[in-house]
């Protein structure tokens, strides 16, 4: 049975520059379905519409043509908006662009305080926010002398403080470090997974879509790949075409098999996605073919 | 260098300056700032130098970055003694050659000078910046200008606009010193020739920092309102300002202790000259 819709994109276009109608939209007649607890991941090269999509699905950015419902709430209502971008959280690039406090705990504090939440809430939602980043003791800390990844987990916390049921982070791991983006991916895996948060992951990082349930590839505005990481990552050439790459282990595996001398002998299955289904594979391998 | 500007940066602690109610703290800097304009003989700048010294001990930060926090103001207050150095007169010069004439009266007022403006900033640090909370401080001045939000001032956005400029001034001075690090790898010198070409070196300084700020400040305004921000209006705080009896008593120590400035004026001290 398929889980209800928290977004709901149906025949989306946008463009920035109305004027010129000739121009190619940012989101060109895209229909996506974001499902309650699903983690998505949205890939795509530079430019191809990923943020715009983002912005589009909490109301920073209203459809020229279509429609974005977030639950059954239309995004170009304007009494919707904010219950709309409260469900809809996001969490961008640059963590230091936004961050509104110099100490992390008013900082998560910020979304309850605009949705009016009274004080003692706020202060269990933000302690509770910051215990499922693992922030808490940093709460009266400075973010700006915090790690990339430690001020990532504070905007995270920042978002979940407002309570959403669903979270888009916009490229997050981006700027981070190989620790703090491996940080930052335990933490969203955790609010998938244990909190039952849905996730919107755009990246051009091809490992972070590994973990996915689903994973939609966008080129030039448009979707032109849905499926499982398997099934995306099994088309190494297209992924190759679309300016996107396939996780190193997939590659190394599709390389081998098209060597001549290697793919003449040993079958290579497509669609290996890690460094342990890879050694399964060789293990396995050297045992019928040596053992 | 630039490291050492200390300007909006927030000490974390827990001493009573740091949980004094803001919008107290507020008067009491006001307070500070004008009387400290009354301090007119050597004995009162001497208390000014005790007063100071009180505060740096009462906020349990370290000496060592109060000092740190100077090092900005310490040209303009040089400066600014060396002037009246030479330009004060009075009845008889203690050394004069060419044409300058220095009387003991422009040393004092130099020495005024730099006391003044150094507890002009290390008292308005102490008793705001270093000890509050960007929030708490916005909260203060949108609690203490709010009888203005009757004609119509945009309190709230004034003292928001006050939060973020304070919270991205550690961010901008790191990358300033990014891009100055970035000029210097191509060969830029900052520190030779004269005024003109030095200030010249920093055009290619500003320009991206000034650019950058813009794309800045649209992503946080983005972000800000995916944090359903849509004013002051209908906005609660996780902390609410509330003015216990421990926070008068501090109050109105400081604000004696402060008032008596103006008397130590009265006892009369053999040196020293009267501003
Ligand atoms: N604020 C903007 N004004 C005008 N054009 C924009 C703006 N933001 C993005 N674009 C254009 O829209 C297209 C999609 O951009 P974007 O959604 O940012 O892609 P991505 O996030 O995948 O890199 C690009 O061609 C980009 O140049
Ligand atoms: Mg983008």
């Amino acid at each position: 049975m398929q889980k209800e819709a928290i977004i709901t994109c149906t025949d989306l276009t946008f463009r920035y520059d109305t004027d010129q109608p000739a121009a190619r939209p940012a989101v060109d007649g895209v229909s996506l379905t974001v499902r309650r607890g699903e983690f998505l991941v949205v890939l795509g090269r530079n430019g191809s519409g990923k943020s715009t999509l983002a912005k589009l699905m909490n109301g920073i950015l209203l459809p020229v043509e279509g429609t974005v419902l977030v639950g059954d709430m239309d995004t170009a209502d304007e009494k919707y908006l904010i219950p709309i971008r409260r469900k809809v959280g996001m969490v961008f690039q640059n963590p230091d662009n936004q961050l509104v406090s110099n100490v992390v705990e008013e900082d998560v504090a910020f979304g309850p305080e605009n949705l009016g939440v009274p004080p003692a809430e706020i202060r269990r939602r933000v302690d509770e926010a910051l215990q499922t980043v693992g922030m808490s003791e940093y709460a009266h800390h400075a973010p700006h002398k915090l790690s990339g990844g430690q001020k990532q987990r504070v905007a995270i916390a920042g978002v979940l403080a407002m309570k959403p049921d669903c979270l888009i982070l916009d490229e997050a791991t981006a700027m981070l470090d190989p620790r703090g983006r491996q940080e930052i991916m335990e933490t969203i895996t955790t609010l998938n997974k244990k909190h039952g948060i849905t996730v919107v992951l755009i990246t051009h990082h091809m490992e972070e879509a590994i973990a996915a349930d689903r994973v939609v590839v966008m080129e030039k505005g448009r979707v032109t790949e849905e499926g499982t990481p398997r099934e995306i990552f099994s088309h190494v050439e297209k992924m190759k075409r679309a300016g996107l790459g396939v996780p190193q282990v997939t590659e190394l595996i599709h390389e081998l098999s098209w060597d001549g001398s290697l793919s003449g002998r040993y079958s290579f299955p497509s669609g290996i996605l890690t460094e342990a289904e890879a050694a399964e594979f060789f293990t396995e391998l050297l045992e019928k073919n040596h053992g | 260098m630039l490291k050492d500007i200390t300007l909006g940066q927030y000490f974390p602690g827990s001493s009573p300056l740091h949980r004094l109610d803001p919008r107290l703290k507020l008067v009491l800097m006001i307070a500070f700032v004008v009387l400290i304009f009354f301090a007119k003989t050597l004995l009162s700048f001497a208390y000014l130098v005790v007063l100071m010294a009180g505060l740096t001990a009462l906020s349990g930060i370290r000496v060592k970055a109060i000092l740190k926090g100077l090092k900005p103001v310490i040209f303009i207050a040089v400066f600014t003694a060396v002037i009246n150095l030479f330009w004060t007169t009075g009845e008889v010069p203690l050394v004069s050659f060419w044409r300058i004439n220095i009387y003991p009266e422009g040393i004092w007022r130099a020495v005024y000078l730099i006391i003044r403006i150094m507890a002009l900033v290390t008292g308005t640090s102490l008793l705001l910046t270093y000890t509050t909370t960007p929030m708490d401080m916005t909260d203060a001045l949108e609690a203490l200008l709010s009888p203005l939000k009757k004609i119509r001032v945009p309190v709230h956005e004034f003292a928001m606009m006050m939060t973020l400029a304070l919270r991205f001034v550690p961010t901008l001075i790191e990358e300033t010193e990014k891009i100055i690090n970035a000029q210097k790898a191509r060969g830029a010198d900052f520190e030779s020739g004269n005024l003109l070409r030095r200030a010249k070196a920093l055009i290619p300084i500003l320009v991206p920092l000034f650019v950058s700020s813009f794309s800045r400040a649209s992503e946080l305004a983005t972000a800000m309102e995916c944090r359903c921000y849509t004013g002051g209006e209908g906005r609660t705080r996780m902390k609410q300002l509330r003015l216990t009896g421990k926070d008068w008593v501090i109050f109105l120590i400081l604000l004696s202790l402060f008032a008596a400035i103006v008397l130590i004026n009265f006892i009369p001290f053999p040196w020293g000259t009267v501003l």
